[in-house]
């Protein structure tokens, strides 16, 4: 069976370049494009193995949005790989304290991006 | 603003610039183009500090193609990409001590959008390209009181693009 795999990006360029190199390797994905509607769809769907989660979006940006994913106790196994453009040392510490589990630098690899998650979800 | 300032933060943007269409296959090289009279994509993003302020609109001809997916919407695919821009300046202003908060990008398409500005070295950056022009509009406001020295080597300083890290 192949693992559902919840993208969450306010450009819907990069979820469609994500979603293509994930269904290329063989996941299933769905899209999300702010943090509240990660949220909700996380919430919605128990069937999600992992997530990948731009930082700065509008409404709720990724952080808040692995801060509130990380406080219900249910989903503490669940994996969250931020895709972003920043690379500032102190958000990343942030995120790694709410929670997550990876930090990428747009413009990502795709293999590069394939590769974690398979190893997240295996 | 001190020259060797404002000398800098231009040096930064055309790195930035021709790092990231490089990523998408695309080599910038900086040609004094003629300003043409209107354009048809452009990206907006601003970014804040106590002591930098400002934005960039990022105006192209063409959007690259990304990871052999054509922009669903090219009006998206710009402003991520000014994103994309300001996050590499970003990043390499980490090294001289100063972190930006950035907004989250716009952008327009449209068939005839005008400049109502004279492009000039100060605030203009224009490329060429084999998909055609790029252009970067920079507006900076800068306390007199900052100074951009190097404190450490970008590369050491902020993760680099493509970079993975797992917790």
């Amino acid at each position: 069976m192949s693992h559902k795999i919840l993208i969450v990006d306010d450009s819907a360029t990069v979820r469609q370049q994500v979603g293509l190199a994930l269904q290329q390797a063989g996941f299933d994905t769905v899209e999300a494009v702010d943090g509240v509607q990660g949220l909700d769809a996380i919430q919605a769907d128990v069937t999600i193995a992992a997530v990948i989660c731009d930082v700065n979006m509008p409404r709720m940006n990724g952080l808040d949005m692995v801060r509130a994913v990380k406080a219900q106790g249910r989903y503490a196994d669940l994996p969250i790989v931020m895709l972003t453009t920043e690379g500032q040392p102190s958000l990343i510490r942030e995120a790694r304290e709410a929670g997550a589990k990876g930090w990428i630098i747009k413009p990502f690899k795709a293999v590069q991006l394939v590769a974690a998650i398979q190893k997240l979800t295996s | 603003m001190s020259i060797e300032n404002q000398n800098l933060l231009r040096q930064l943007c055309v790195e930035s610039c021709q790092e990231l269409f490089e990523a998408y296959d695309v080599d910038l090289v900086i040609e004094d183009i003629e300003q043409p009279e209107t354009c048809g994509l452009v990206g907006f993003i601003g970014f804040t500090n106590p002591e930098l302020r400002g934005a960039f609109a990022l105006a192209i001809e063409r959007p690259p193609v990304a990871m052999g997916v054509e922009a669903a919407n090219a009006s998206d695919w710009v402003g991520e990409l000014s994103n994309q821009l300001l996050g590499r300046f970003k990043n390499k202003l980490i090294g001289y001590g100063v972190i930006l908060e950035m907004s989250t990008p716009l952008a327009m398409s449209g068939r005839e959008i005008s400049w109502i500005t004279e492009f000039s070295h100060d605030n203009t950056i224009q490329f060429g390209s084999s998909n055609g022009a790029v252009i970067v509009y920079t507006d900076f406001e800068i306390s007199s009181e900052l100074e951009l020295e190097l404190v450490r080597e970008p590369e050491s300083a902020a993760m680099a693009e493509g970079e993975l890290l797992f917790f």
